[in-house]
C-alpha cells in the first residue's frame, strides 16, 4: 500500500450503501482518496501516530469504536434491508458515541458535527466488515414483489427494538423470601417459601422470582434471571435448604417440612440476615409471642410488714424468685397452652384457634421453665436484673418485669436521685446546700434498702459533711445500729474529725491510728481509720458490727488484687459508701473495683466483667451494651461537677478550707528538739540576741512542719514519706489534676518552693515557678503559659505586694505554710479570684496539727485578744512576746503527747 | 452490549514462581487431558508448562472458536500461536441450552466461575460434549516447528487451562458461544454477522499491536495494512 498522509485534514465522503463510502486523506503535497477497504487498515492504526490531525484521529477512534461493536456483535439490517449498519446499541453505547464525540470534537467541527461524522463511519464499517451485501441476503427473492419479504426485515426490525429495550430493563435484583401459609398446608404441618426478586435501587419494584423466567411485564431484563438465580445461590450458601429451589427449572417455590421450618427459624433467618435476605412473614403468623419473665421478693413465712421488707432487701439473706411465662400481646399464656407449648412437636401451633410459628428456642424454654418451676435468684443476680430489665435464662438473655415488690423498689433505686429531699438531720450543726440535700437524700434511699453507693462529686462540694448527714439520719430513723467507720488517707484524718467536731458535735470521734492504737468496745460515733492501718488490722475491725464503712478517696481501692482493696471486702457491715473526687466512670476497672466493693456482685467478677461489659464497650462495637451498662452503673454513681448547671451557683465564688494534717515522727523528734534548745536559749539571753533567736525559733519551727528536707537544708533529700504536708498536697493535686483544675501553690520559702517543684516534677507533673528573683519579662511569659493552660500547677515564693497577676486559669489555691498576716495570705488568694474568674476558687490551707500552725490558726480565726495585738504587726511582734506565752504558742500539743 | 465478553482478552502475565500449580478444576484437568494426550514426546509438555509460566507469552485472545497469543511480543522473532476449537453447531447448542435452563442452579454456578459437572453430564447423555476431545482441536503456529502442537502452543492451551479454571465461559467462547449468548439465545448472531464479529476482533488484536510509524518506506506499516486488508 502507497504512503497515506495523515498529518492533514481527512473527509468522508458518503455514498449508499454505506460500504461504498470514501475516505479523502490530505498532506502537503498530496490528496489521496481511499475506499473503506483500503482505509480502515490506515485508521486502525492512526490513533497510534502521533502527529496525526484532529479529524484522522477523530475518525480513526471511530473505526476502532465500529470494530468493537462489529466484533461484539452488534450488527444489523437497516431498515431499507439493503445495507448493514451497527445496533441494537443501549443507551450506554449510544453515550460512549457522545463522549467520544465530544473528547474528539476540535477547531471547525464542534460535538455535533463530530458525532455525525461518527454516526455515519460507524455504519460504514459495519456494511465494510460484513463481506456479503444485506440486499444479497434479503433480496434473495425479489424484495419489491414477495409479500413475505418485508414482513422479514420488519420482524428483523421489532426483534431488534424489543432487545434495546429489555437492554434499558433492570437487570440487577436482589432477593427477599416471602412465607406463605394457608390453612390446609398448615393443617399438613408445611408451608411455603417463595422467592421474589427486587430491583437493586428500587427495592418497591418486586417480582415472584418464577415470573422472570415464565411472563412478561415484570418490568425486568431477561438478563435479571441470572442475578436473580446467583443471588438464590448465595442464600443457599447461607442456609442451604433453599438449594431444593436452585435444583429447578424454576425457582418458584420450596415447600418447608416442619424440620426444615425448625432450621429455618432457628439458624436460617440469622443467616439469611446476614447477607441482607430478608424473610416476610404472613400477618398473624409470627405473632408476639413474647417471653414474660417475672423476678419478685420471694415471701419466707407470711405476715412480713412491707416497710420490712423493703430495709436490707438486698442483704445477703434475701431471696428472689423468678417465674417465666410467654404472653400473646399482653395477656400471658394459661397453664394449659403453656403446657401444649412444651408438648409442641413441630413449630406450627395453632393457639386460641390462630395458628403460629413458634421459635424452637421458646418452645424449648416453655419446657424447660415447666420442669424446673420458678427458679432461685441471687440477690446480686436479682438487682442486675431489675435494673437491666433482662436475665440470664438458659444460656440466654431474655426480658424480666419485676413483680409489685421489686417494681417499687426499682423506682425506689431509681428515684433517689431526684426524690424531694430529706429535711436536713436535726443534729447537725449546719446548713447543707440544696445539692447536698440532694446527694444525702440519695445516699439515706440507697443504703435504705441495703446497698451501697459511690459519691463522686467534685472536690470541694461537701462530701464529708454529706456523709455526717447521713450517719445522723441513719441514728435518727433507727436504721444504724453501730458505729461507721472511716477509711481515708492518713493526711484526711484530721479533716475528718475537725469536720465531725464541727458539724456534729454530740457525735463521737476516735482515731484508730499510731502504735497503741485501741477500738475499745466502740458502739457508736464516728471512727477514723487510715489505708494503711486497715490493711494491717482489718481483723480487728472486723469484729466491730459496722454500721456504715465509708472509703474516701476511694480511688485507693481502685486496684481490686491490692491487699489494701482485698481487706477492705473482708470488713462487714451494713452498707458501705464510697467517696471519690476524681471522675472514677473514665476507667471501667476502676469504677468495677469501687461498685464491686460498694455493691458486691453487681457487676459481676471481675473477668465476667471484662467480658461483658468492659471489652465491647471499649471496643465501642455496640452502643447498646454501654446503654444498658449506663442503666446498671447510673443509680450507684452521683457525680456533680462544680460547673454544672445549679451547682455553680449554689457555691460561694471562694471556699476556704483548712487541711489538717499531722506530723511525721520525724517531724515530732525535729520539732520538740528545737522547742527545747530554743526555749533555754531564749531564757537566758539579753533583749538584742534573744528578738533573733526568737525569729530562728519560729521560721525554724514552720520549716519543720513544711519538711524535714526543708529545715535541715536538704535540698537532695528523700522527699516522700516524711511529710504528710506532701501526701495531703499529692491527693490534692491528683483530684485537681483528674477534674482538668489548675492550682496555685503559696508558700513563703523558695527552698521548699524547690523541694516541690523537683518532687512533682518526679511525679511528671508540669510546674512553672515564680519568685521574688524571677525577672519582671519572665514572669509575665510565666503567667501567659499558665493562663494558655501549658502547667497546671503555678509555684509562687512571693511576699506581698507583686506585681498584679493575674492568674484566673487556677481554680485552686493552696498554702503550703501559714502567713502570720491574713491580708498577706488574701492578697496571694486573690491572684486567682478576681474579675475574670468564671468558676468558684477553693483555698486550702494546710495546717500541721498541734503546732504553732494551728496555734497561729487558732488566733486568726477566734481573734481572740492576743491575735489582734500580735498580729497586726506580723512576725516581728511575736519576739514581744513574754517566756510563758512563748513556750505556750510554740509547744507541741497532743496527740503527740 | 455495555460488556463484551467476546474477545475475552487476558492482558500478559508476569512470570509465575511457586510451585507449578496445576488446573485445580475438573474441566481445567479435562482440557489438559485433551491435548496432552496428542503430544509425541512427553518431555515437550515439561518444557511448554515452563514456557506457559515464563511471562514470554503476550495477551491471550479468545474469540468464538479460537483463541491465540503471540509469543515473545514486540521482539524480532515473535511468532503468533494459535488454536482454533470446533464449534458447537447451533442443534448441539440448543440441546445444552435446554440443558443448562433445566436448573436455575446451573446458571447461577456458572456465574459464580464453576462448571456444573451434572449439566455436563446430562449434555453428555443428550449428545453434547463441552468440553472439547482430542479431534476438536487444530493448531497453528508461525515457528518453524515441523510438529503440531508446537512448544508455543501448548503454552498457549496451558494457560488457557488456568483462564478456564476461573472462568467456565471462556470454554464456552471456544465452544462458540459467549456467556450473553448462552443466557439469551436471542442474541446468537446469524452466520453472516458472526463472521464479521470474528474478523472485527482479530482485527482489534492486531491493532493493539500496530506500528506507529508515518507509513513511508516503513515496512513494520506495510506489513499491518496488508494483513488487516486481507481480513476485510
Amino acid at each position: 500500500m502507497s504512503f497515506v498522509p495523515l498529518q492533514g485534514p481527512a473527509t468522508i465522503h458518503l455514498a449508499d450503501p454505506p460500504r461504498d463510502s470514501e475516505i479523502e486523506f490530505s498532506g502537503p503535497r498530496r490528496v489521496i482518496r481511499l475506499p473503506m477497504k483500503g482505509a480502515i487498515p490506515v485508521l486502525t492504526r492512526a490513533l497510534r501516530v502521533e502527529d496525526a490531525h484532529a479529524s484522522v484521529a477523530l475518525l480513526g477512534a471511530a473505526t476502532m469504536m465500529a470494530m468493537k461493536f462489529v466484533a461484539a456483535g452488534q450488527l444489523r439490517r437497516a431498515d431499507d434491508g439493503g445495507s448493514w449498519q451497527v445496533g441494537p446499541l443501549p443507551a450506554t453505547d449510544h453515550e460512549r458515541i457522545r463522549d467520544l464525540a465530544g473528547a474528539r470534537s476540535y477547531d471547525g467541527t464542534d460535538a455535533a458535527a463530530a458525532e455525525a461524522v461518527i454516526r455515519s463511519l460507524l455504519d460504514a464499517v459495519a456494511d465494510t466488515m460484513t463481506r456479503q451485501p444485506a440486499g444479497a441476503v434479503a433480496g434473495g427473492s425479489a424484495p419489491s414483489t414477495a409479500p413475505t419479504k418485508p414482513s422479514l426485515a420488519q420482524r428483523l426490525a421489532r426483534t431488534a427494538a424489543e432487545h434495546t429495550a429489555d437492554q434499558d430493563l433492570p437487570a440487577e435484583v436482589f432477593l427477599s423470601l416471602r412465607v406463605e401459609a394457608p390453612e390446609e398446608q398448615l393443617e399438613a404441618g408445611t408451608l411455603s417459601v417463595v422467592p421474589q426478586v427486587h430491583e437493586l435501587d428500587v427495592a418497591t419494584h418486586v417480582a415472584d422470582a418464577a415470573d422472570l423466567w415464565l411472563t412478561d411485564g415484570h418490568g425486568f431484563s431477561r438478563r435479571a434471571r441470572v442475578s436473580a438465580s446467583v443471588a438464590m445461590r448465595r442464600a443457599a450458601a447461607a442456609w442451604p435448604v433453599l438449594d431444593r429451589l436452585l435444583r429447578r427449572q424454576v425457582p418458584d417455590r420450596l415447600v418447608l417440612h416442619a424440620d426444615e421450618l425448625a432450621d429455618l427459624l432457628e439458624t436460617g433467618l440469622g443467616a439469611l440476615a446476614e447477607i441482607g435476605v430478608e424473610v416476610y412473614w404472613p400477618r398473624g403468623l409470627r405473632q408476639e409471642l413474647t417471653p414474660r419473665a417475672e423476678l419478685e421478693v420471694r415471701r419466707s413465712g407470711g405476715g412480713a410488714r412491707e416497710e420490712a421488707l423493703m430495709t436490707g432487701l438486698f442483704g445477703p439473706d434475701a431471696l428472689f424468685s423468678f417465674d417465666w411465662k410467654l404472653a400473646l400481646g399482653n395477656d400471658p399464656l394459661t397453664e394449659d397452652e403453656m403446657a401444649a407449648l412444651a408438648a409442641a412437636s413441630t413449630p406450627m401451633i395453632k393457639l386460641r384457634n390462630n395458628w403460629m410459628v413458634i421459635d424452637p428456642s421458646v418452645a424449648r424454654k416453655a419446657r424447660l421453665a415447666r420442669t424446673k418451676g420458678t427458679k432461685p435468684v441471687a440477690p446480686a443476680a436479682a438487682l442486675r436484673a431489675v435494673l437491666t430489665g433482662e436475665i440470664d435464662f438458659d444460656s440466654a438473655t431474655v426480658d424480666v418485669h419485676p413483680g409489685a415488690t421489686l417494681e417499687k423498689v426499682r423506682d425506689r433505686i431509681l428515684d433517689a436521685a431526684t426524690v424531694s429531699p430529706l429535711d436536713t438531720p436535726p443534729r447537725l450543726d449546719a446548713t447543707l446546700r440544696d445539692y447536698q440535700r440532694q446527694g444525702f437524700t440519695w445516699l439515706a434511699e440507697l443504703t435504705g434498702i441495703g446497698l451501697g453507693a459511690c459519691l463522686a462529686d467534685d472536690m470541694g462540694l461537701g462530701k464529708t459533711i454529706t456523709l455526717i448527714a447521713l450517719h445522723l439520719h441513719r441514728l435518727d430513723r433507727a436504721l444504724a445500729d453501730g458505729p461507721t467507720l472511716v477509711v481515708c488517707p492518713a493526711s484526711l484524718m484530721g479533716n475528718w474529725e475537725r469536720e465531725i467536731q464541727r458539724f456534729a458535735p454530740t457525735v463521737s470521734v476516735r482515731r484508730f491510728h499510731g502504735a497503741d492504737r485501741d477500738l475499745g468496745d466502740v458502739t457508736d460515733g464516728f471512727v477514723l481509720t487510715t489505708y494503711g492501718t486497715m490493711r494491717v488490722s482489718h481483723e480487728t475491725l472486723a469484729t466491730v458490727p459496722w454500721d456504715l464503712v465509708v472509703a474516701d478517696e476511694a480511688q485507693h481501692i481502685k486496684n481490686a488484687n491490692s491487699s489494701t482493696a482485698r481487706n477492705l471486702r473482708l470488713i462487714g457491715s451494713q452498707c458501705r459508701v464510697a467517696l471519690t473526687g476524681t471522675p472514677v466512670e473514665n476507667n471501667l476497672t476502676e469504677l468495677w473495683a469501687i461498685l464491686d466493693w460498694t455493691t458486691p456482685g453487681l457487676l459481676g467478677s471481675r473477668n465476667a466483667f471484662r467480658k461483658v461489659w468492659a471489652a465491647p464497650i471499649e471496643s465501642g462495637v455496640d452502643p447498646a451494651v454501654a446503654r444498658t451498662f449506663a442503666q446498671l452503673v447510673e443509680p450507684f454513681l452521683l457525680r456533680r461537677r462544680k460547673s454544672d448547671p445549679g451547682i455553680a451557683p449554689e457555691l460561694p465564688p471562694k471556699t476556704e478550707t483548712d487541711q489538717v494534717v499531722g506530723l511525721t515522727s520525724e517531724q515530732v523528734v525535729l520539732y520538740e528538739a528545737l522547742v527545747r534548745e530554743s526555749m533555754e536559749r531564749i531564757e537566758s539571753a539579753d533583749d538584742d540576741a534573744r528578738r533573733g533567736l526568737v525569729l530562728a525559733l519560729l521560721t525554724g519551727l514552720k520549716q519543720i512542719c513544711n519538711h524535714p528536707a526543708h529545715y535541715l537544708r536538704q535540698p537532695n533529700g528523700r522527699i516522700k514519706g516524711r511529710s504528710e504536708k506532701i501526701d495531703l498536697l499529692d491527693e490534692l493535686l491528683g483530684t485537681i489534676l483528674a477534674e482538668d483544675g489548675a492550682v496555685l501553690l503559696f508558700t513563703q520559702y523558695v527552698a521548699m518552693a524547690r523541694l516541690l517543684e523537683r518532687h512533682l516534677a518526679a511525679a511528671g507533673v508540669p510546674t512553672l515557678f515564680l519568685h521574688g528573683g524571677t525577672p519582671v519579662r519572665q514572669r509575665e511569659q510565666m503567667v501567659e503559659a499558665f493562663q494558655a493552660g501549658e502547667a497546671p500547677v503555678f509555684l509562687l515564693s512571693l511576699k506581698a505586694g507583686g506585681t498584679g497577676l493575674n492568674l484566673t486559669r487556677a481554680d485552686h489555691v493552696v498554702h503550703v505554710d501559714r502567713w502570720w498576716n491574713p491580708a498577706v495570705e488574701d492578697q496571694a488568694t486573690d491572684r486567682a479570684y478576681r474579675i475574670g474568674q468564671t468558676r468558684p476558687v477553693q483555698v486550702h490551707r494546710l495546717i500541721t496539727e498541734g503546732t504553732i500552725e494551728q496555734k497561729i490558726d487558732e488566733l486568726l480565726t477566734r481573734k481572740r485578744g492576743l491575735a489582734e495585738s500580735v498580729l497586726g504587726a506580723g512576725e516581728v511582734a511575736l519576739t514581744e512576746l513574754s517566756n510563758d506565752e512563748l513556750r505556750d504558742l510554740v509547744r507541741l500539743r497532743t496527740p503527740y503527747g | 452490549m455495555a460488556e463484551s465478553n467476546d474477545p475475552m482478552v487476558f492482558p500478559r502475565a508476569g512470570r509465575l514462581r511457586g510451585p507449578s500449580a496445576r488446573s485445580g478444576t475438573w474441566w481445567g484437568k479435562a482440557w489438559v487431558r485433551s491435548f496432552e494426550e496428542t503430544v509425541l514426546e512427553p518431555s515437550d509438555l515439561i518444557t511448554a508448562r515452563a514456557l506457559s509460566r515464563s511471562g514470554r507469552l503476550g495477551a491471550v485472545m479468545v474469540i468464538s472458536g479460537m483463541a491465540s497469543a503471540v509469543h515473545d511480543p514486540g521482539s524480532p522473532t515473535a511468532v503468533i500461536a494459535q488454536v482454533r476449537v470446533r464449534r458447537l453447531d447451533d442443534q448441539e447448542w440448543a440441546t445444552f441450552t435446554a440443558e443448562a435452563a433445566r436448573e436455575a442452579g446451573f446458571l447461577a454456578a456458572l456465574e459464580s466461575g464453576e462448571l456444573p459437572v451434572e449439566l455436563v453430564e446430562n449434555a453428555d447423555q443428550a449428545g453434547v460434549e463441552i468440553v472439547p476431545g482430542p479431534g476438536d482441536l487444530d493448531t497453528a503456529c508461525e515457528c518453524d516447528s515441523w510438529a503440531q502442537p508446537c512448544l508455543h502452543v501448548l503454552a498457549l492451551l496451558y494457560q488457557l487451562a488456568r483462564h478456564l479454571d476461573s472462568d467456565p465461559y471462556v470454554l464456552l467462547l471456544l465452544r462458540g458461544r459467549t456467556r450473553d449468548q448462552l443466557q439469551d439465545p436471542g442474541l446468537v448472531l446469524p452466520a453472516e454477522t458472526g463472521d464479521a464479529a470474528a474478523r472485527a476482533a482479530t482485527i482489534l488484536a492486531l491493532a493493539d499491536d500496530a506500528p506507529d510509524g508515518h507509513g513511508l518506506a516503513d515496512t513494520a506499516v506495510a506489513a499491518y495494512d496488508d494483513e488487516v486488508s486481507r481480513l476485510l
